[in-house]
């Protein structure tokens, strides 16, 4: 990506007085101009500690946090003009939904007229302008959502932050909310940080995604990057689902698997000894038992085995089947619409590109 | 036995406990429109005599604006010290939290009758004894307790982000504080100042210490009256105290349920 | 607003922990009142038992146990002691049981006028404990409500003695402070669960089984506290003893407060006190060990 870098994140570190392991450790962060980029982890990784160090909600322990090119580390948090959207709303019940949206500019001491104007505006563009004048209490959870978003867009903020903006809703509503989040973000191209559990959310709206584990950050890239080339186990599992083997890189792009022999992987910078070689359920093809066409002789490019479904689990668009291959069980997922359906005991071949054969670190 | 006599058993225990609850309540009401003047029972006639001469009673009339001018100082440095402490206890973490919030609940473990000794002891070579400022310290330490207590339960209902939205939108802590904490909170802080201001009112064991001549609160003016006399103006005083304790509640009831409503 | 607003320069020394310290203001302004008006009062009270007494209000500043071996050797002393103490046992003993069936009840009933019932239950506690004494003395006196009807019905052929003595005040502290023993029990009878009854009985467990052996145990620690409360709150009582007792029950705080504002004997009253203090050191000591033992028991289940 082109953009400059617009908020830079150096060694950001945290400790609670009283635990042993800092919340944050060190992390370095950068994201550009305009861009969303998602802290994803599990709960406890540091991503929402992270991410109220750079609202200035939590004091850091060490590190600098730079926006536009000046440190805001030490400006206390009514000072550094941004905009939050919290997982509870955080919408504020004693008033109405524009005097909600209107708070951070009457802070700025914005005129009442142009106060209105704005606010009328920015309630228009999240499809909210007929209530106005309700009771906050009296909207439906995703109506809040989106009063929450306005009023954290209404004041043209440095950067819009989101702590699990969506985990209060119900699933449907999710998957609306998030394209709406998406296309308000890019319009306004306002620099975001988006908190979020759920790796589907991360990878559906986000530029870039950082995921972090345990204070650190794991891997920051795309989210094909993350996807497709995970730089360890943790990654690789916390995001989709994965085949795992333990197993020796004897040599360059190659490992020995117990029950595979020798497969060639994709190109690694990792030593050779003992590594973890990965590949994702939807990189593994199924062929008929018998099928003897030329092109699915095995080739270290295109290696083929022999082996029995195990069980089936039917989803609508999606058929995953464990399949028993010499001894080990293969997670594998085929799109529903292409084939019959195999069932328990069927005898079946499977194969891969060995590019989809990747070998991580720990 | 069968559960049908057995909850009839239970009926009447219970009616039995709450006539028994009831019954002096009911009793001064009755009282009070006796024309008899002594402590008796039944009343021989109605009227209305009684309560005339509370009013014409000196001690009385002046206990009642001494009361009041003590319940509502003590009332408003309770709120302010007590809203402000509620705040530090569940809004910060900071070492020695724990032992403070202690220190503001603990004067409700003292009995009252040796806090009064020590306040006498404590205020009378200080020359706060028989006036307005000591009797209202004193009351603010009885108020304290109530007060936090139920501040900090309002606090802790409140979520606590949409004072750091509040923040991040560019509100100072003393901003978030008047424009969200407080209406937010306000129930809480009303009924904490209702019940300190009738703890106030009601307090006569560390006032009887504290009081002498020219200063004398309605408990204590009422005691010493009793002393002497319990004719039907003692059951019209009480009568006017009860009625004015549950009419502060009821109304505060009424006008926080409505809030309650309006908020939901 | 634009960065370019943003104040840009940074203090060049971090601000080392602010919040923490600044926490500190909202604090000060109560605990400035409590340590004029309460600690330092309560240090200046155990310091004054020490003092000597030499007549006339006099008061010798010294450090002596006259006081103590005062209070602790003169027969009178050690009476109005045990009356306190009897009192508070009786007391707290007779609101307990009273107040059991009514927050038992509360706690169960699935009426739509529960609200209503527990307000009427609570509600006395507003009500003046100057004015419910005053309640009583009609109530009890010789000529008052219980005498006049059994006086009608020809039981009685002279008033008996309901007031002016020790079983007039006990019966008094028992209807007032029993608005607290309710509450006190039923913020522990949340754990009351009705399934666990009606397990029980599903089990086969009959009326008395079950409240001996389910309801009892699990509402023993919501009792424990009410008793304590109700003591404490008796041994410091002094309206009630003094307007029902009649200037003839004899407890500790109408001591004290002779002593205080009437002998002017400062020291004594404090050393009254400080007995008063250990009685209630002495009954919380032993309620946290039954709590203990309940608790153990409970868990040992």
């Amino acid at each position: 990506m082109a953009e400059s870098t617009f908020l830079q994140i150096r060694k950001l570190r945290k400790e609670y007085p009283g635990t042993a392991t800092p919340a944050v450790a060190d992390i370095d962060l950068s994201v550009g101009e305009g861009e969303l980029l998602a802290l994803l982890g599990p709960s406890g990784c540091g991503k929402t500690t992270t991410l109220r160090m750079i609202a200035g909600l939590i004091e850091p322990t060490a590190g600098t946090i730079e926006v536009g090119g000046q440190d805001v580390t030490r400006i206390p948090v009514h000072k550094r003009g941004m905009g939050m959207v919290f997982q509870s709303f955080a919408l504020f019940p004693h008033l109405d939904v524009s005097a909600n949206v209107a708070f951070g500019l009457e802070m700025r001491g914005v005129k009442a007229a142009e106060r209105r104007s704005r606010t009328t505006a920015v309630l228009e563009r999240v499809e909210l302008g007929h209530l106005a004048d309700r009771r906050v209490g009296q909207l439906s959870g995703g109506q809040q959502q989106r009063v929450a978003l306005a009023r954290a867009l209404v004041v043209d903020p440095t950067l819009l932050l989101l702590d699990e903006p969506l985990s209060a809703l119900d699933a449907k509503l999710r998957e609306s909310l998030r394209v709406q989040i998406r296309e308000i973000q890019q319009a306004s191209g306002t620099t975001s940080v988006f908190v979020t559990h759920d790796q589907d959310e991360a990878l559906s709206m986000a530029d870039r995604v950082a995921v972090m584990n345990n204070g650190i950050v794991a891997q920051v890239g795309t989210p094909t990057e993350i996807y497709e080339r995970p730089a360890s186990v943790f990654v690789a599992t916390f995001i989709g689902r994965a085949n795992l083997f333990e197993t020796q890189q004897v040599s360059a792009g190659v490992v020995d698997v117990a029950g595979f022999g020798k497969l060639s992987t994709a190109a690694s910078a990792l030593p050779l000894g003992s590594v973890t070689a990965m590949i994702r359920p939807q990189s593994i093809h199924l062929l008929e038992a018998d099928a003897t066409a030329p092109e699915l002789l095995s080739t270290p490019a295109r290696p083929v085995f022999d082996g029995v479904v195990r069980s089936t689990s039917y989803t609508g668009d999606q058929v995953a089947y464990r399949v028993d291959v010499s001894g080990t069980t293969l997670e594998v997922e085929t799109t529903a619409t292409l084939g019959r359906i195999l069932s328990q005991g069927d005898r079946v071949r499977v194969t891969w590109s060995s590019d989809d054969l990747r070998l991580l670190g720990k | 036995m069968n559960d049908a006599v057995a909850n009839t058993l239970n009926r009447v225990v219970v009616g039995a406990i709450f006539t028994f609850l009831w019954l002096p309540i009911l009793v001064i009401f009755v009282v009070s429109f006796d024309t008899s003047t002594f402590l008796r029972f039944p009343p021989e006639g109605f009227t209305l005599d009684a309560y005339a001469e509370v009013f014409s009673t000196p001690a009385f009339v002046s206990g009642l604006w001494t009361s009041l001018i003590i319940a509502v100082f003590a009332t408003a440095l309770t709120l302010i010290v007590s809203t402000t402490a509620a705040l530090a206890f569940t809004r910060y973490n900071f070492r020695g939290s724990g032992g403070a919030q202690a220190f503001f609940l603990s004067p409700l473990l003292v009995p009252n009758i040796v806090l009064g000794l020590a306040l006498l002891l404590f205020f009378a070579p200080l020359g706060l004894t028989d006036g307005y400022v000591g009797l209202i310290l004193a009351h603010v330490v009885l108020c304290i307790p109530y007060a936090v207590r139920t501040i900090m339960v309002s606090l802790t209902t409140v979520d606590a982000s949409s004072e750091d939205a509040a923040r991040v939108l560019g509100a100072s802590n003393f901003v978030t504080f008047r424009r969200v904490t407080l209406p937010l909170i306000r129930p809480g802080i009303i009924a904490g100042g209702v019940l300190a201001f009738l703890v106030s009112f009601d307090e006569a064991i560390v006032s009887l210490f504290l009081s002498g001549f020219a200063v004398t609160p309605l408990p204590v003016a009422l005691l010493d009256h009793m002393e002497t006399q319990a004719g039907p103006e003692v059951a019209a005083l009480s009568v006017l105290l009860i009625v004015f304790s549950l009419g502060i509640v009821l109304i505060i009831e009424r006008v926080l349920g409505l809030s309650k409503t309006l908020r939901s | 607003m634009s960065l370019a607003e943003l104040p840009t320069t940074t203090p060049e020394k971090p601000r080392p922990r602010r919040r923490i310290s600044g926490v500190w203001w909202l604090i000060i302004p109560g605990a400035l009142i409590l340590l004029f008006s309460y600690l330092t009062p309560m240090l200046w009270v155990v310091r004054m038992a020490f003092n000597r007494f030499i007549g006339g209000g006099g008061i010798e500043l010294t450090f002596s146990f006259d006081s103590f071996s005062e209070v602790f050797t003169d027969p009178y002393y050690l009476r109005v002691a045990g009356t306190t103490l009897a009192l508070g046992c009786w007391v707290a003993l007779l609101t307990v049981v009273v107040a059991y069936p009514l927050a038992l009840f509360l706690a169960r009933t699935t009426s739509k006028y529960k609200a209503l019932l527990t307000m009427f239950a609570i509600a006395p506690m507003l009500v003046s404990s100057v004015a419910r004494t005053y309640g009583w003395m009609v109530v009890l006196g010789n000529q008052g409500l219980i005498n006049t009807v059994l006086d009608s019905l020809g039981l009685v052929d002279r008033p008996i003695q309901l007031s002016n003595n020790f079983l007039g005040v006990v019966i008094a502290l028992v209807q007032i402070f029993l608005p607290y023993a309710v509450l006190a029990m039923s913020s522990g009878f949340g754990r009351l669960d009705t399934n666990l009854e009606q397990a029980a009985a599903s089990l086969g467990a009959n009326r008395i089984t079950r409240f001996v052996r389910i309801t009892l145990p699990l509402t023993l620690p919501g009792v424990l506290t009410a008793a304590l409360l109700v003591f404490v709150l008796t041994i410091s009582a002094y309206v009630t003893p003094r307007l029902i007792g009649g200037g003839r029950v004899f407890v500790l705080a109408a001591e004290i407060y002779d002593q205080a504002t009437n002998q002017l004997n400062w020291p004594l009253a404090a050393a009254l006190s400080m007995v008063l203090i250990i009685i209630f050191g002495a009954a919380i000591s032993i309620y946290q060990i039954l709590q203990r033992r309940v608790e153990r028991r409970m868990s040992g289940l």
